[in-house]
């Protein structure tokens, strides 16, 4: 790993202002951050590094004012361990806890695993072997290449890596809010990128907060993925669900370079009862548009189906 | 783990699970692997790689790299001496690989410079600013390429090789053609098993330190300390004694670490040139980009039953896909002749290998060395039989086990065989009867079997000494201290060595002092950890040093207490006693002393050495083992459970349970990632996926319940009876599972691994 300078920072203005010099990188819990340091995947190498883990009250799970309310820095095993969001927000609480190993969830916070770079074996070879479209070259390596993991719902901006949040679709499903330095965004929209990047966050904007309403009565949610270890592996797809209130909401991850909102199954689920067959149609449902890839997407295609399938069910 | 009870285990040392020595300090973390280690003014060294497959190196200008602040020294073929190097020492023209390339680059990753400076960071930035100009050439990444009329040579300097078939080995037993026409079912299939990685914990490394006198120390991360010393002596055109090798705590090797590679030279030669200590310490990435790993082999089958189920007759080809250098590849060719004929009796048997160059990284000597490869290919054809025949798969292995003082003629003799046993044993555990007949939709239940050498006879790396030796000195305090070349890199040696030694000399294991791989102050030689030789070959070296201890304290104690010359003198319980008059005895302790005084001061020292004589040329001894794997598959998503493992094998007497238990499980977890999960994915030779995450051994929570029984044989070659357990388990879970799969899905897999997605199209799941 290249020298840094790392600064302990003590109040979201500091941060922002370390931020505007455009060679500053936040660090939470390091453990997506470090890893590309230490590969030396980008084309930049921060000068500093600047640590939003020492500001005082970001570690935080309350509800308040008909919200759950989490602090940018919580941690993930602190969030899987919660007993309100195992009841209330169950999918979070799902999904928090099948991320990485325990090590990892110590460490990793909600900010940085919605924020974390997107999975790519061609994008993370070490010392930025492919200067790929998400770095802003003009190749994506994988349109070529060995693509099996990768997105099945075509490119984004050139690129088919895909987001590998764990959380980001359940707080998709959740109606979440995300809270910055500067304005609330929806979840959805957090991953609308036009540009190089994981998110529409501005370079020296700060996630300080996830909200997210109470869900409608008789709602519930679910979380699963599917990896091919128990533990300690990306999903090669994942689902958050939430129905039984007047609007379902289904999300799918790591089959796009963002989240993908699942609607067709959504409207296909609207209305019904929990039925295998009714699970299985929405299922159909969330990969009408699958696209292009035969090979790979064939797979991911099926393994996406079952799992909305699966997601669903398990809330009957 | 059940074990077969001794009644006098108060004295018994053997047979208990006596706790590894090394266990306290590795699990505080207060254990020296070579990485941890610094020395003043040590320099930091990086290698220079390829970065194409093939190519014909035209310059190459380390002008920035030498003249960056920090860096002491910078390396590249040219300025070596330019001596070739390779284990099959016995073999000049098989020793194909330069420290540094010299010509030209045959794999990515081939290493083709070094630097060293006063800080990683430093080495890493020059080892970027060397410039290097190579001629691409034409490339082949598969046998089938590499094998093609017009391919190129990868070794178009080895003036022997016409093409790319680097060695080969026959085997021809019985009249082959005549026993195919017995034949009432032939099977004919091509298997294609994959290349996969060691991934042991700690990634290479070596400190080499320079001395006044011309001579070298090197501390490094490697299972054979003598090869090394040798091959860098050569390499460095040093006498060998001038190279002292010690191999500090190593975090694994499985085959890899069992050569002279690049950074021993290089952190020698520049710590040589420099007079500075030198140290490398490979990422991960390297290893897995660059690293050995185990041979990809397409193998075609042929194999002939009668309807009764007797075996007649098997052809078997190999086609190993070498990588660019041969490495230990030979051996992994003529063992997967040798494994190809084992477990089952084949009246005619005939074996084609061929050991082929390609532009891969090269594969070398792994776990089951070219076993897990033949042995899933005949397991998987015995389970495709027993379904064509209507057999249950271990009445028809019964029917055609290989028993006690069976042989295949001109390759080997199994001296003690706990096969059938094995079978009968795994088949009550599991309840295989009522349960295979009777399985769920989407559960199945399969078996593999196996068999293993405990150590190897043909003597490749041409060596002239003993293959294992040690000392053993007796001092008057009841301490004994034991010095072997012998390495432990995990797998336990220094604990099961002092065992055996603990056991023949009737004194507790505390009481003995171990070093153990340091080429300097052990005796000459051991030819190291693989095979799984260390406990057969140096436990006899072992049992031969005690036996002349025990004379010489013999005479004490007889002279002593006059005893009558036919009196059997015993050792136990730190004594040493007339066996029938325990009371005419002293203790271990004044023993000693008083021989020491007898011989007016001189310490009590003994050698012991064994090297295997009249035992053929592969092994002295074979364990044998059956497996049982029961898993459920996931229709939807083709992922396979692993549920249960059931183990049943013979590997002679169990010296410490708790080792063998170690073995067993790590063997699983191995052989669950080489069937499920592990698969290097490559693109025109270069490795895509480098690290843990992409490269997937199975995790903790993928573990099966695991249960065992060792069916205690007693080998009459082996130190106690023992024999090997070390790298035969690895070798069963494949087929195995492999089986299991097939019963569960219908799904026959023929190239491995078995991944969700190929049982999904198997099933006609992802039909469009
Ligand atoms: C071995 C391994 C396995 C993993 N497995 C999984 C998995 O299964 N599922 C999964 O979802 N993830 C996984 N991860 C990815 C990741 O490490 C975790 O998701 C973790 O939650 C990241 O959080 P962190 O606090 O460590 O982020 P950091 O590494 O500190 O930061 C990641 C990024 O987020 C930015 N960031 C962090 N906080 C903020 C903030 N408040 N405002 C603005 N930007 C911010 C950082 O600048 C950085 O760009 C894995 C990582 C590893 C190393």
């Amino acid at each position: 790993m290249k020298p840094f300078n790392h600064t302990n920072a003590t109040s979201i203005a500091e941060i922002k202002t370390a931020l505007a010099d455009g060679k500053t990188t936040l660090i939470a819990g390091g453990t997506d951050l470090l890893g590309t340091l230490k590969d030396n995947i980008l084309r930049d190498y921060p000068a500093n590094v600047i640590n939003i883990k020492t500001v005082p009250g970001l570690d935080y799970i309350k509800e308040e004012n008909g919200m759950l309310k989490i602090g940018a820095t919580t941690r993930l095993a602190d969030i899987a361990a919660n007993e309100t969001i195992q009841k209330k927000y169950t999918a979070l609480a799902q999904a928090a806890s099948r991320v990485a190993s325990p090590h990892i969830r110590e460490m990793g916070t909600i900010a940085g695993n919605i924020a974390q770079l997107h999975r790519c074996w061609y994008l993370r070879k070490p010392e930025n072997r492919f200067d790929c479209k998400r770095k802003g070259g003009s190749t994506c390596f994988a349109m070529q290449g060995d693509n099996r993991y990768h997105s099945i719902l075509g490119a984004e901006g050139g690129c088919l890596a895909v987001n590998s949040s764990d959380t980001a679709p359940a707080l998709i499903a959740l109606n979440a809010k995300i809270v910055t330095d500067s304005r609330t965004i929806d979840a959805e929209k957090f991953f609308e990128v036009k540009k190089p990047g994981n998110t529409v966050l501005e370079k020296d904007e700060i996630i300080t907060e996830i909200q997210i309403p109470e869900p409608p009565k008789g709602a519930k949610s679910a979380f699963i993925k599917f990896a091919f270890r128990k533990s300690i592996d990306f999903p090669i797809v994942n689902c958050a669900v939430m129905i039984g209130g007047d609007n379902p909401r289904i999300c799918l991850n790591a089959v796009a370079p963002r989240p993908y909102r699942a609607v067709k199954a959504e409207e296909a689920i609207k209305g019904k009862s929990i039925t295998e067959e009714n699970a299985a149609a929405a299922g159909e449902a969330a990969v009408a548009e699958v696209k292009s890839f035969p090979e790979a997407a064939m797979f991911k295609k099926q393994i996406a189906k079952t799992l909305v399938k699966r997601a669903i069910l398990s809330l009957a | 783990m059940t074990n077969k009870q001794n009644p006098d285990t108060q004295q018994n040392v053997i047979g208990r699970s006596v706790p590894r020595v090394d266990a306290p300090h590795k699990a505080t973390g207060k254990a020296l692997y070579t990485a941890d280690m610094k020395l003043p003014g040590m320099l930091y060294g990086k290698l220079l790689r390829s970065p194409v497959p093939h190519a014909r190196i035209l310059n190459i200008d380390v002008s920035k790299a030498s003249s960056l602040p920090g860096v002491k020294d910078v390396i590249i073929g040219k300025d070596t001496p330019g001596i070739k190097y390779g284990n099959w020492r016995l073999f000049p023209q098989t020793q194909d690989e330069f420290p540094l390339a010299m010509e030209k680059v045959r794999f990515i990753g081939d290493e083709v410079a070094a630097v060293a400076a006063i800080d990683p960071d430093i080495a890493e930035e020059a080892v970027g600013l060397i410039r290097v100009d190579y001629e691409e050439l034409p490339a082949v990444f598969s046998v089938d390429e590499a094998l093609a009329p017009g391919a190129p040579l990868i070794h178009d300097e080895i003036e022997e090789l016409e093409g790319n078939i680097s060695i080969d080995r026959n085997i021809d037993v019985g009249d082959l053609e005549a026993a195919f026409a017995r034949a009432d079912l032939v099977l004919d299939d091509t298997f294609t098993l994959h290349a996969v990685s060691h991934a042991y914990l700690e990634p290479c490394a070596v400190l080499a330190q320079p001395d006044t006198e011309d001579r070298l120390t090197l501390w490094t991360s490697t299972q054979t300390p003598y090869i090394v010393q040798c091959l860098l002596a050569s390499t460095l055109g040093l006498p060998e004694n001038h190279v002292r090798v010690i191999k500090p705590h190593v975090g694994g090797g499985f085959g890899g670490k069992m050569e002279l590679r690049p950074w021993d030279f290089c952190a020698a030669f520049m710590a040589r040139r420099t007079g500075r200590p030198v140290k490398f310490v490979l990422s991960r990435t390297e290893e897995l980009a660059t690293g050995r790993r185990r041979h990809a082999i397409k193998i075609r089958s042929k194999v002939g039953f009668k309807k009764d189920g007797t075996l007649v007759a098997k052809d078997f080809e190999a086609y190993l896909d070498g990588g660019a250098y041969n490495s230990m590849g030979p051996t992994a060719t003529f063992l997967c002749g040798n494994f190809g004929a084992m477990l089952y009796r084949y009246p005619a048997y005939r074996y084609r290998g061929y050991h082929v160059y390609t532009n891969n990284p090269p594969a070398g000597a792994m776990r089951g060395f070219g076993a897990p490869q033949a042995m899933y290919v005949s397991e998987t054809q015995m389970n495709i039989a027993a379904k064509e025949l209507d057999i249950d798969p271990i009445d028809l292995r019964l029917k055609n086990a290989m028993v006690t003082g069976d042989a295949i003629e001109g390759v080997t003799k199994i001296s003690s065989a706990g096969f059938v046993e094995s079978l009968q044993k795994v088949a009550e555990m599991s309840g295989w009867k009522e349960k295979h007949a009777a399985m769920p939709p989407n559960k199945g239940m399969g078996i593999g079997c196996y068999s293993f050498i405990s150590g190897g006879v043909f003597n490749w790396f041409n060596t002239p000494y003993h293959f294992s030796a040690c000392e053993v000195r007796a001092y008057d305090d009841g301490t004994v201290h034991l010095l072997t070349m012998a390495s432990d890199i995990g797998q336990g040696s220094d604990t099961i060595l002092r065992q055996i030694l603990a056991q023949s000399l009737g004194i507790s294991v505390e009481n003995i002092r171990i070093t153990s791989a340091d080429t300097t102050m052990t005796p000459k030689a051991d030819l190291g950890t693989w095979g799984s030789r260390v406990t057969l070959m140096n436990g006899n070296a072992i049992l031969d040093a005690a036996r002349k201890i025990k004379e010489n304290l013999a005479q004490i104690v007889s002279l002593k207490f006059n005893l009558n010359v036919i009196h059997e003198i015993a050792f136990a319980d730190g004594r040493v006693f007339a066996k029938l008059k325990p009371e005419r005895g002293i203790s271990f302790a004044e023993a000693v002393a008083m021989w020491v005084t007898a011989n007016r001061g001189r310490e009590l020292t003994v050698r012991g050495y064994y090297t295997p004589r009249d035992k053929g040329l592969t092994t002295p001894a074979y364990s044998f083992g059956a497996q049982v794997a029961e898993i459920a598959v996931d229709p939807d998503t083709g992922i396979v459970t692993v549920e249960k493992i059931t183990t049943a094998h013979d590997c002679g007497t169990v010296i410490n349970p708790m080792a063998v238990e170690g073995q067993l499980e790590g063997s699983i977890q191995m052989g669950l990632g080489y069937v499920l999960s592990e698969k290097f994915v490559m693109r025109d030779g270069k490795t895509l996926n480098t690290t843990f995450l992409d490269y997937k051994i199975p995790s903790a929570e993928d573990m099966p319940q695991i249960e065992s029984c060792a069916i205690e044989t007693y080998e009459p070659e082996g130190p106690y009876g023992a024999k090997e357990a070390g790298e035969g388990l690895a070798i069963p879970t494949a087929p195995a599972v492999a089986h299991a799969v097939f019963e569960a899905t219908g799904y026959r897999c023929k190239e491995l691994p078995i991944t969700p997605e190929k049982i999904l199209r198997a099933t006609g799941k992802l039909m469009e």
